[in-house]
């Protein structure tokens, strides 16, 4: 099962679009009745797949080997998607009020669905890739997993570690996140990215520790 | 303030709809397809116009005479069901002093009602569902507003808003210079009355005996009142609603209660903020949710774009599938 309440909140962010589209669907004077279904459509999506990360897609901890524990196990931070798909929404409130309330042409309600769908699609799938990444440090490999329909896992032996990049840009270190890369040296490097987490100068402290 | 004497009594046949006395003349539509004027308090007929058709109640200015006339036989007039008349609509410019036409043109529906005069332009509805708009002096076309719902009432004029009753159970606010649709709000049922706008409020009745108030340009409905008949006619006054139905008259005040003269049963009006507490059948009439599919447009509300692009369905549909497009392929990447 993934962590945190990813089918709970993608309820709640999915039922306003179903509310909104059968609002339109039975009573909205201002828009033909049809318009409502995609908005239904949107909903059930966003619901359907909150279900799925929840209790199907998330991975599974990686097998140790002979010797090996997990020294600490990070997770990307929700903030930067969590504000994203906030902002996004509240975008989105205002298309619906413009499309179902008014009767202004339609390019002023299209135009703001755009620019909300736009940023809450990219802070919902944000908050959901979230969801189903986890970072492991072992006390002989960095891996990233991620799995949604099929498992992604990325690792490096430390012992082929050289060097670790931590980066913060203004708004990470405002929020306290930042990422830490982590690579191999020679000619096809390899490299574990961990992105948006918190205290990344604690977690690039350990990593160099293990190497 | 007249004391109901007899002034004059003036042998014109069948009128439709009132005449009119203002200023130093009277005009009166009659039914023999003739428009008549005359010197206040004189029943002398100083002129007399040959129109085509059943004229309705004329709009006045200081110097010219709007009248409508549908171009059917008194047999076949109906001030009551005017959609049933299969008949063209006349609109006649006359000067008032001498009867001669100005200015006329025509239209495919039945103007069964007065035009409305206001502001160097007269406004005129019919059975087809148009509003359209004339230069006073010269009768050049100002602007029109195309609607499917047939719009058989007069229009009213408040707030720099035109606003009529439809058939299909909406009543229209249009902006009276430009003749952008400003809003519409929904009544539920073919509206039987000229709207009437007072203070804020315009009201309305329907054909299915429910009297509704709501704000200017497409605003909410304040409150509902049912009668027990069709709505024929609607006064405002002093505070006071009053409505002429089928079956008697109704005085709604600002109370809570209301008296009714037909039977003298006391009966409550309702305020609505809360739709489910309004029981005048809140659906449109079949036909509302094509009209709104054209009446409102991507980039306007005239209603001359491709039907395509006027379809919230096909633009709303596009965007959430892209958005649910990318939302896949980004999970599916893991990125």
């Amino acid at each position: 099962m993934a962590r945190g309440l990813p089918a709970a909140w993608s309820a709640v962010l999915g039922l306003p679009f179903v509310a909104g589209g059968l609002y339109a669907v039975v009573r909205s004077p201002n828009v033909p009745s049809e318009a409502g279904l995609p908005f239904i459509g949107f909903g059930g999506f966003v619901i359907l797949l909150g279900l799925y990360i929840q209790f199907v897609a998330a991975p599974e901890p990686p097998t140790m080997r002979d010797g090996e524990e997990i020294v600490e196990t990070r997770n990307p931070a929700q903030r930067a998607a969590a504000v994203k798909a906030a902002v996004g929404f509240v975008v989105l409130s205002v298309a619906g009020y413009l499309l179902f309330f008014t009767f202004l042409p339609y390019v002023y309600p299209l135009v703001t669905l755009v620019g909300g769908l736009y940023l809450f699609s990219t802070g919902l799938y944000a908050y959901w890739t979230n969801t189903l990444t986890t970072y492991y440090v072992t006390n002989q490999r960095l891996i990233k997993e991620y799995r949604f329909i099929s498992l992604v896992r990325e690792e490096l032996p430390f012992e082929k570690v050289r060097g670790v990049e931590e980066r913060r840009s203004v708004w990470e270190t405002i929020a306290g996140l930042g990422n830490v890369r982590v690579a191999s040296g020679g000619g096809r490097t390899l490299e574990v990215v961990v992105r948006n987490v918190y205290s990344p100068t604690e977690f690039a402290d350990e990593v160099r520790g293990l190497v | 303030m007249s004391d109901g004497s007899t002034v004059a009594k003036i042998p014109l046949g069948q009128g439709y709809g009132l005449g009119y006395d203002g200023g130093n003349q009277w005009v009166a539509p009659v039914s023999e397809g003739r428009v008549v004027g005359g010197e206040t308090g004189s029943a002398d007929i100083n002129w007399e116009t040959p129109v085509e058709g059943v004229g309705v109640r004329p709009a006045v200015t200081e110097d010219q005479v709007f009248v409508s006339t549908v171009t059917t036989s008194p047999e076949g007039f109906s001030l009551e069901d005017p959609t049933s008349m299969d008949a063209e609509g006349q609109l006649y410019a006359l000067d008032i002093t001498d009867g001669s036409v100005l200015w006329e043109t025509s239209r495919n529906g039945a103007g069964a009602g007065a035009p409305l005069v206001q502001n160097g332009l007269v406004y005129w509805t019919g059975t087809d569902g148009d509003i359209l708009v004339y230069d006073v002096e010269t009768g050049e076309s100002t602007w029109e507003f195309k609607n499917d719902a047939s719009l058989p009432r007069s229009p009213v004029a408040a707030s720099g808003n035109i606003f009529a009753g439809g058939q299909d159970g909406y009543l229209y606010a249009i902006d009276a210079r430009s003749g952008e649709l400003v809003g519409r709000s929904l009544v539920g049922a073919p509206i039987s009355t000229n709207p009437v706008a007072v203070d804020g409020v315009v009201y309305v009745g329907t054909d299915e005996g429910s009297i509704q108030a709501f704000e200017y340009g497409g605003g909410e409905r304040l409150w509902a009142f049912e009668a027990d008949a069709s709505v024929r006619s609607l006064t405002v006054s002093n505070g006071l609603v009053i409505a002429g139905t089928a079956a008697g008259y109704y005085v709604l005040g600002d109370g809570e209660s209301v008296e009714s003269d037909g039977d003298g049963d006391t009966t409550t009006r309702t305020e609505t903020d809360d739709d489910e507490s309004w029981s005048g059948g809140g659906e449109p009439v079949a036909g509302g949710d094509e009209a709104a599919m054209r009446q409102r447009g991507l980039f306007s509300n005239d209603g001359d774009e491709p039907d395509a692009l006027s379809n919230p369905f096909n633009l709303t549909t596009l965007g959430f599938l892209l958005s649910v497009a990318g939302i896949t392929y980004q999970m599916f990447q893991g990125r």
